[in-house]
């Protein structure tokens, strides 16, 4: 009987659901459209982790040996050159402002002679123009690169003497390559296999799937809170059924739900975002620790979702407390900025939010090679979460039903 | 308390955060098969009273009981409500709404197709059990609500308000079906507004005021204590010379063309002929109806006396 009870509820809550098109958008579109974006649009934050080289013009004034060494230099490193037309610096400022190029470096006269003359800065005949919107990050990255290539590039100088009187001695060759002095570089994310760099898609997908995953809360709540309002919640209590079996039959469509939603989310990344010229997701670390952080980030946000339903009295409410509480959440918790790249002190503020430790319990699998054990505490931390929750709504209820 | 359907000894009720009780140690006895109305203005108790008799409120203090079980006890199986909000879900269709109540009653399949072919039939729903119930008109929805809870063939019904908002011919589907459950044996309290409805349907009533019972009493017997005296009459044209002539009949006017009297049944030939002298011409006449809303509002005015005289 409990069994027919409980597949009534499933039913009716599906059809319900799949006849809620707002609610459907909400789940589905809402998070894939933010996973698209956002890992398009941040692939060339991360492109420097990865590899990508930075776009940069430059006008070439001394035309010397050197300067064309410096210029090769950047062209084997972290740059894609692009030579202006123009040879003033202002104008080269002006193209800098208008093109797509993140920097402008502008060699003037005089650099190669320069070069050997220790007393001489080279400041006065190396100028770097940055773009307005490139981030200090990159800037911080390609000017070491400028750095590291012209202090070699002087200490060749230099030596240039030293490598002549050793070749005519018939003696070794001397020249100065950093490159012998850069450490090996690994990415540890995936471990015991080669890897490529993490991508914008590998962090934007778990956060966006995180964030997709509460938003389950407005469809939810606003279901409960129509069943209130309507009298139905009235007439369920005095049929002859458990309200258990009235939550579970309520809320499995919901955690099947959520379950579509982070299989959607990592196909997305697996699939379409490389179809849109982007990086594919990497699905690492184990499929168990994936399923529990699935389901810990769910019974989570279900929790949530009846806490919300409880506690607001109209569908608007809940919509409101819903959506914002959701936006809160995400943005102290790493989703909408990542964590990394948060002052320390934000840093430690995400551990208040849920969705961080959902994030991490799938960052822990999707970029750290995670296993079971390495998810285990968020996941607990999302249970306790979602069984707070829980008995929050319950109290609340209770006390509702009385007044 | 068994020979009763349902009885209520001493049942006082306070909801949280309230300053006074919604209900003051009421006492019913709702006789086993019969149809009981219960009557009071807005937010006299009547629901807080439904839901303390379906067990979907606590009971706070005193005694209830569904035959021998207490309300407090597994009732759920032999009662059930009807609300007065559209308690369904109007995104599904009739017929699914039907088969998901059935279903959360623990129906065997086989079983929910019979009552809900059953309950269909009866509220006149099997027409429109396709369509969603959003689409519905107030009557219909008014239908599908009762046919819902009829599912579970219950042994006591509650009706809140089941025929408010809705076309007389809805209305009357309605209070069709309901004559229809009687031949059952089915217990219905049956909370309305309208009062010709609840004087046609009902065996015993009782009248809520302000938490407290002030009437508890057969329809009948109720009814004989005003003895139905009332004849109201509409003329074609105003007629102004009545007044004299009807004037021992304490009758009353509004503007010489509605009048109302009172007079035993025996004499009512003698106004009719008193009236064809003067050359009235009747429209409308009515005698004896709307008597129990008189004996109610009486009641209702009486409480309120004494409450002013206290």
């Amino acid at each position: 009987m409990m069994l027919r009870q409980l597949t009534a509820g499933v039913r009716k809550e599906l059809v319900l659901l799949c006849r809620d098109w707002h609610a459907l958008g909400l789940l589905f579109v809402m998070p894939l459209a933010f996973v698209l974006v956002m890992s398009l649009a941040m692939q060339d934050q991360f492109a420097a982790r990865a590899g990508r080289k930075i776009s940069v013009v430059v006008a070439d004034n001394d035309g010397s040996e050197a300067s064309k060494a410096l210029v090769a230099a950047l062209q084997d490193g972290a740059a894609e050159i692009h030579l202006a037309d123009t040879p003033n610096v202002d104008e080269l400022k002006v193209v800098l402002r208008r093109g797509k190029s993140a920097f402008a470096v502008h060699i003037a006269a005089g650099y190669g002679a320069a070069l050997a003359n220790v007393q001489e800065p080279l400041a006065n005949h190396v100028v770097l123009a940055v773009a307005p919107d490139t981030s200090k990050q990159t800037e911080m990255i390609f000017l070491g690169t400028l750095r590291e290539i012209m202090a070699r590039e002087r200490l060749n100088a230099l030596f240039a003497p030293l490598a002549l009187l050793s070749r005519a001695q018939g003696g070794q060759d001397i020249a100065f390559d950093t490159d012998t002095a850069r450490p090996a570089v690994e990415y540890v994310y995936r471990a015991g296999k080669i890897s490529q760099a993490p991508s914008a898609v590998q962090q934007s997908v778990p956060a966006w799937l995180v964030f997709g995953t509460f938003f389950i809360v407005i469809p939810l709540s606003n279901t409960l809170i129509r069943e209130r309002q309507q009298g139905t919640a009235r007439r369920l209590r005095t049929l002859p059924v458990s309200q258990g079996v009235l939550l579970a039959g309520k809320l499995a469509p919901y955690f099947v739900v959520n379950q579509l939603q982070v299989a959607l989310m990592l196909l997305v990344g697996c699939f379409l975002v490389p179809a849109l010229g982007g990086e594919a997701l990497q699905l690492n670390g184990s499929l168990p620790a994936l399923v529990l952080a699935a389901i810990a980030v769910s019974f989570a946000a279900l929790g949530y979702a009846l806490l919300i339903a409880s506690i607001a009295r109209t569908t608007e409410q809940a919509s409101l407390l819903g959506g914002a509480g959701n936006l809160i959440l995400a943005a102290i918790g790493g989703i909408m900025v990542p964590k990394f790249v948060m002052p320390e002190a934000m840093q430690q503020l995400t551990a208040i939010s849920p969705m961080a430790w959902g994030l991490e319990g799938f960052l822990d699998v999707l970029l750290r090679d995670g296993k079971v054990g390495d998810v285990a505490n968020e996941a607990a931390a999302l249970l306790l979460f979602g069984i707070a929750m829980l008995a929050l709504a319950w109290f609340t209820q209770a006390r509702r039903a009385e007044s | 308390m068994s020979s009763a359907a349902i009885a209520v000894r001493g049942v006082t009720h306070r909801y949280r955060g309230a300053t006074e009780d919604a209900l003051y140690g009421i006492d019913l006895q709702i006789p086993r098969g019969s149809i009981f109305g219960l009557l009071g203005p807005n937010g006299a108790g009547k629901s807080t009273l439904l839901n303390l008799l379906s067990g979907s409120l606590a009971l706070q203090r005193g005694e209830s009981a569904i035959g021998d079980t207490p309300t407090g006890g597994d009732i759920r199986s032999i009662t059930a409500i009807v609300p007065q909000e559209y308690a369904f879900y109007e995104d599904l269709s009739g017929r699914e709404n039907l088969e998901y109540f059935a279903g959360v009653c623990g129906l065997t399949r086989q079983r929910a197709a019979e009552r809900i072919a059953q309950c269909a039939e009866l509220c006149r729903l099997s027409a429109v059990l396709a369509q969603r119930a959003g689409h519905y008109s107030g009557g219909l929805k008014r239908r599908l609500n009762l046919a819902i809870g009829l599912l579970n063939a219950p042994h006591i019904l509650y009706l809140d308000e089941p025929t408010v908002g809705i076309d007389a011919e809805s209305r009357q589907y309605i209070v069709d079906a309901i004559h229809a459950l009687r031949s059952t044996g089915i217990t219905i309290v049956y909370t309305s507004h309208y009062m010709e409805e609840v004087e046609k349907l009902c065996d015993t009533l009782a009248i809520v005021d302000q938490g407290r019972i002030v009437a508890q009493d057969s329809m009948d017997a109720l009814l004989q204590r005003e003895g139905g005296r009332a004849l109201h009459l509409r003329l074609k044209t105003p007629m102004p010379a009545l007044q004299d002539a009807l004037a021992a009949y304490q009758a009353e006017h509004s503007d010489f063309r509605h009048w109302q009297l009172e007079l035993p049944v025996e004499q009512l030939s003698a106004v009719l002929q008193l009236l064809a002298a003067h050359g009235a011409q009747i429209e409308r006449l009515q005698y004896g109806i709307s008597r129990l809303e008189k004996i109610y509002l009486q009641l209702l005015a009486n409480g309120t006396d004494k409450d002013a005289g206290s």
